[in-house]
């Protein structure tokens, strides 16, 4: 094959088309809200509400082993701590004494996997920065994420205490 | 025709818009079927922010010439902006197709790639643009937005530091620049530009909004902010963290020094999430 038939080959690869019909600006939530949700609602609302960024960029099959990976670590992590917490009789004194521990290596857990979404969506965050674009109103979603994140993990860390029993 | 259509040319150039829409009108009374005429005055309605008009004018274009490559290059431009990506993207292709070695269109496809944050695609397409026309300004513009946003600042800088060195007087290099003193935190110099620019288009709404921005960054009351400022959420992190542990330590040995440290901490936390709004009304109300 001659150079300029690969060339045109290469340039009708790039005028294959990527929108669809009625998709103009793509608007995403900010990473000020990102931070705010894994900051109040903890590792699952960090996980849902980063998957809902990836489904406005398209890539929510893109990252989907990251959103497995990070639940599957911290499900397990929340079911051995109900079946530790279960073990250890759970008295109201060792709660009192340990509670702020564990709250503040959840959060920063949440924190660390909200610095990893981060890292993989960077460039589009700053895209739709420079582009102009509105950031969605994240209230209604981040709230939602929140809400589902502790009833997950609730779940999860009830189911880990019964199996303790 | 041939002198009006250059009159025309230089009456849309100087920003003689109605001059130009007068002309065109009389012209389109003696021929109402002349595609370029109508293309003349859909630019003239663009540059007048009449978009209704324009689209109405490039429809009558293309009514009597289908192929008409400056109407359906408008007609890109106008669905780019009102949010039709799909048909934006289907007439830039078109016209790419038929001008296969136009880097300017290829330019117009990335940013209409950016818009739509498909970076990876916008980063082949300006490549390609400066394969084939190396100092081709739009394509070098794009080229600073892409690595602004790919974190490549040192290739942003350098391509930056030849477009102003070569067009210092261009509106979109000083743009480009502008972007680019805000995104490497140079707020003070960027504040500066950014009346400059101002001083020579007083009427541009996004200037002031960025002006005012500007002006809240580098006031002095918004020191305390300064690591948010420079590492955004990673100090807002960092900071929570440090002051958890510490307020933690603290309990187990001086609980006044805790409480102390508590109020100290929540104080700041309320500040920075007040500072922007109060200050970006107080400086819009009384100006900067």
């Amino acid at each position: 094959m001659s150079q300029s038939q690969s060339k045109a080959r290469q340039l009708d690869a790039l005028l294959q088309p990527s929108l669809q019909q009625g998709v103009g600006a793509v608007s995403i939530y900010s990473v000020r809200a990102g931070f705010m949700v894994a900051f109040f609602g903890g590792f699952f609302a960090a996980v849902l509400f980063g998957a809902l960024n990836s489904q406005r960029l398209g890539r929510l099959r893109t990252d989907a082993w990251l959103y497995a990976l990070g639940t599957l670590a911290f499900g397990a992590y929340t079911i051995a701590l109900g079946h530790a917490i279960a073990s250890e009789g759970a008295t109201a004194e060792w709660l009192a004494e340990n509670s702020r521990g564990l709250r503040i290596a959840n959060r920063a857990a949440s924190l660390a996997f909200f610095g990893i979404i981060f890292l993989v969506h960077r460039r589009f965050y700053k895209a739709a920065e420079l582009a102009g674009e509105n950031s969605l109103s994240p209230w209604l979603p981040g709230i939602a994420a929140c809400v589902v994140g502790t009833v997950i993990a609730v779940a999860l860390a009830g189911a880990g205490a019964l199996a303790a029993q | 025709m041939n002198t009006d259509y250059g009159q025309l040319e230089r009456l849309l150039e100087v920003g003689r818009v109605d001059d130009a829409r007068e002309l065109v009108g009389g012209l389109l009374a003696e021929a109402p079927n002349d595609p370029d005429l109508h293309w003349y005055a859909a630019r003239a309605a663009l540059l007048n922010g009449d978009v209704d008009e324009g689209r109405r004018q490039i429809e009558a274009a293309l009514g009597s010439d289908p192929g008409h490559f400056g109407a359906r290059f408008l007609l890109f431009r106008i669905e780019m902006h009102t949010g039709r990506g799909a048909e934006a993207e289907q007439l830039v292709t078109d016209l790419i197709r038929e001008q296969p070695e136009d880097a300017d269109l290829l330019t117009e496809y990335a940013d209409l790639m950016i818009q739509t944050l498909h970076l990876d695609k916008a980063r082949a397409l300006t490549d390609e643009a400066l394969r084939l026309e190396p100092d081709n300004r739009s394509a070098r513009i794009t080229d600073v937005l892409l690595s602004t946003i790919e974190g490549q600042r040192s290739r942003a800088g350098t391509q930056l530091t030849r477009l102003v060195r070569e067009n210092p007087d261009a509106r979109d290099v000083a743009y480009t620049l502008l972007q680019n003193l805000t995104e490497n935190g140079r707020s003070r110099e960027a504040l500066v530009l950014c009346q400059e620019m101002m001083q020579s288009d007083p009427g541009n709404q996004n200037l002031v909004d960025l002006a005012i921005a500007l002006r809240v960054q580098t006031h002095p009351l918004a020191l305390p902010l300064w690591p948010m400022q420079k590492f955004g959420w990673r100090a807002s992190a960092a900071i929570w963290l440090g002051a958890a542990l510490s307020i933690g330590l603290l309990r187990q040995t001086n609980s006044m020094w805790a409480v102390s440290l508590v109020s100290v901490y929540v104080v700041w936390v309320v500040y920075t999430w007040v500072f922007e709004a109060i200050m970006t009304r107080w400086f819009r109300a009384r100006g900067i």
